[in-house]
């Protein structure tokens, strides 16, 4: 059943060339965004969406060279490949990865910033696009859950630890023949408690 | 209290903490993400059509250009296999609605070659536009294909579909829409 589910959901919606088979593979080079296959070149116009409604003019300086390579290789890693596991869009070596960096490297060149940048990708695929999730709100639980639960933690071994060290507790003797005891006394203090 | 039944206690807590958690889980398809679009204005693009126009010409589209009109934008591509499937109901859609409503067909990585004999051998009702470097499935925030977004006569995104689309779901909301106002 699970599996059927499984399959369903898996069919229902394809991630953008997730069928390739390198698409987790690590290639962060830049010239994966040079020579990236571009099938639909043509001479057909670009969407060429322009981000200053959503952020703002660009608030630095226009970017070239190697200023430009370190800045898109700088976001690009902050950003998830959406149809990766776990790999950033400077990782993925996917055409949706490929496609974004050079979104990216476009943005960065015309002088939006890095905060910009993030901006204007998040207010179009949510903050999921963002590979490393913001310090608020529901988000502190990822941020501080570990360390709560290793405190946590350690809190239950040192006090399994010290309850070990409580003194035992005064044992009595088992119920004898009034008559019996000093021999059973004598026979304890011969061989000792811990043997009884 | 002992401590024996007091760690039990513990771990049973973080058990069914986890299990309330995986159980949540399950519940949501895990391919719908909700867009942070819905209720924002569509992003503009200006695309070619692989079809040409009436008259012969090269057939451009603005999608700013459309306002006045509800309409349907369908990130596809012939390499995906739930776009096959939902190709038929969006085509029975568009007749259904007739020019009422806009459609629009955007073609997401993949080659132009592939596009027509696709669209040869499965029919064509509405245009179908080449996204150039995926811009416009960026601006829209497309995670894969096909998704679907539906955008009242304001430009304003109203609506998105991941997977194939549904008849009377998709009919009703377009239905709707056309009773708006501008």
């Amino acid at each position: 059943m699970n599996i059927l589910l499984l399959a369903t959901l898996l069919t229902a919606h394809s991630p953008a060339r997730a069928e390739e088979p390198n698409a987790g593979s690590p290639v962060p080079t830049r010239s994966a965004v040079a020579s990236a296959p571009q099938d639909m070149t043509a001479d057909a116009p670009a969407a060429s969406s322009d981000p200053t409604p959503i952020v703002g003019p660009p608030a630095g300086p226009p970017l070239s060279g190697k200023a430009l390579e370190d800045a898109t290789r700088t976001i690009a890693s902050q950003l998830r490949c959406p149809v990766c596991q776990g790999l950033s869009v400077a990782d993925s070596p996917s055409e949706s990865a490929v496609a974004i960096k050079r979104e990216v490297e476009r943005l960065a060149a015309q002088g939006y910033t890095e905060a910009q940048c993030l901006l204007y990708f998040e207010a179009s695929y949510g903050e999921f696009i963002r590979l490393e999730p913001k310090a608020e709100g529901l988000n502190l639980l990822v941020w501080a859950g570990p360390g709560a639960l290793l405190v946590f933690g350690l809190g239950v071994i040192a006090w399994m630890r010290l309850g070990n060290r409580k003194p035992p507790a005064p044992r009595t003797l088992p119920p004898v023949d009034p008559a019996l005891e000093p021999f059973v006394r004598q026979v304890y203090a011969v061989v000792g408690e811990g043997q009884s | 209290m002992k401590r024996g039944p007091m760690i039990l206690l513990g771990g049973l807590s973080v058990v069914a903490v986890l299990v309330a958690v995986l159980a949540s889980g399950f519940q949501h398809d895990p391919h719908e993400i909700a867009s942070p679009m819905i209720g924002k204005p569509a992003p503009d693009f200006t695309l070619k059509a692989i079809e040409p126009a009436a008259d012969g010409s090269e057939q451009i589209v603005k999608l700013s250009l459309q306002k006045g009109h509800p309409v349907v934008v369908n990130f596809w591509a012939t390499w995906c296999i739930p776009c096959q499937q939902e190709h038929s109901t969006l085509l029975a859609i568009s007749r259904e609605f007739g020019g009422a409503v806009h459609f629009f067909g955007l073609v997401y990585q993949d080659k132009p070659e592939a596009i027509d004999a696709w669209l040869n051998s499965r029919g064509r009702a509405y245009p179908t536009l080449i996204d150039v470097g995926s811009q416009a499935a960026i601006a829209f925030g497309v995670y894969g294909v096909p998704e679907t977004f539906v955008i009242d006569k304001k430009g304003v995104i109203r609506q998105k579909f991941t997977g194939g689309v549904d008849y009377d779901e998709v009919s009703a909301l377009l239905a709707g829409l056309l009773k708006e106002g501008t």
